[in-house]
């Protein structure tokens, strides 16, 4: 083990490197001069005494704490749902909301709607528009024979557009539908 | 906080600094008690903070309080100068900015009473909203 990038020298004139070689290759043996001489006692006593710590550490087995993958993958979840928001001004800082957890609600929103399976719903800031007021993309499934197409995209739009507003308290400036499929 | 440099005490000018994990458990427990918070989300960063905090923990044998879910920053020219961000998951049954204002105001309202320090900004982020 290199102790040292250059040679350490003990007072004495023995290589601290050489004593440590020795240790490790047998603990017990010493020869006549580090039996007498303080700086190799004194040396050999320390670095024992780093050996048996060392070796404490090693041994210890370490022991993840329970339910600490799930911890990381919220905490990664959470991570990434911070960097695309929505960002409403108050009146104390910004108030802003994962996009994705308002897709999560509008979808849900759709899914209401008698006749209609949501499907994918993407939820964006509107870039120019003020703070708060959202595009909504949402594809969903009709059910065949529900009544006319048109009555039925009118319920979603309000079902979506209500939720947007009493449950997260945004607004909704574009919501584009999608029917891509009927059941 | 400047002391009292004209009277005729003794007092030297004085400064007293709150550290951020005191502000921040005040403020982790105020949003946690507004209604429609479920709970405190924290991020990568936040995670291992309390891995260290409760190793620690372990070691000391004492129990912090936790502050995980709040990020105080501290702007260096002026030392007052703090903000704060409050990560939180809500409930789908009420307006979700409207539990996020709340949540300003219990946290504006709890770290200026327990430690007399007024923060510039409390941002507050919902990484989710939780339909029931």
């Amino acid at each position: 083990m290199e102790v040292n990038p250059t040679d350490y020298q003990l007072p004495c004139g023995r290589d601290i490197e050489e004593l440590w070689d020795q240790l490790s290759a047998d603990p017990d043996h010493t020869d006549a001069h580090q039996r007498d001489c303080p700086h190799c006692r004194t040396a050999r006593d320390s670095l024992l005494a780093l050996r048996a710590a060392t070796t404490r550490l090693t041994e210890e087995q370490v022991i993840p704490p329970a339910g600490l993958t799930d911890r990381i993958m919220s905490a990664v979840r959470a991570e990434i749902r911070r960097t695309a928001a929505v960002t409403v001004p108050a009146e104390l800082g910004p108030v802003r909301i994962s996009e994705q957890a308002i897709a999560v609600v509008l979808r849900f929103a759709a899914d209401q709607v008698d006749g209609v399976r949501a499907r994918r719903c993407v939820v964006r800031a509107r870039p120019d528009a003020p703070p708060g007021v959202i595009d909504v993309e949402l594809s969903i499934a009709l059910r065949y024979g529900t009544g006319p197409a048109e009555r039925v995209l009118t319920a979603v739009r309000e079902a979506v557009a209500a939720a947007a507003g009493n449950g997260v308290g945004v607004r909704v400036a574009g919501c584009d539908l999608r029917v891509e499929d009927i059941y | 906080m400047a002391g009292n440099e004209s009277g005729a005490d003794m007092t030297p000018p004085s400064e007293c600094v709150v550290a951020e994990p005191v502000i921040a458990s005040i403020a982790a427990e105020a949003a946690q008690a507004t209604p429609g918070v479920l709970r405190l989300a924290s991020g990568v960063a936040g995670l291992v903070a309390q891995l260290r905090r409760e190793t620690r923990a372990r070691w000391s044998g004492l129990d912090p309080a936790p502050g995980t879910g709040v990020t105080v920053r501290r702007d260096e020219p002026e030392p007052g100068d703090i903000s704060v961000r409050v990560d939180l998951v809500v409930s789908g049954d009420r307006t979700a900015v409207r539990v996020a204002t709340a949540v300003q105001r219990a946290v504006r309202d709890a770290v200026t009473e327990n430690t007399g320090v007024v923060m510039r900004s409390i941002e507050v982020s919902i990484v989710d909203i939780e339909l029931s």
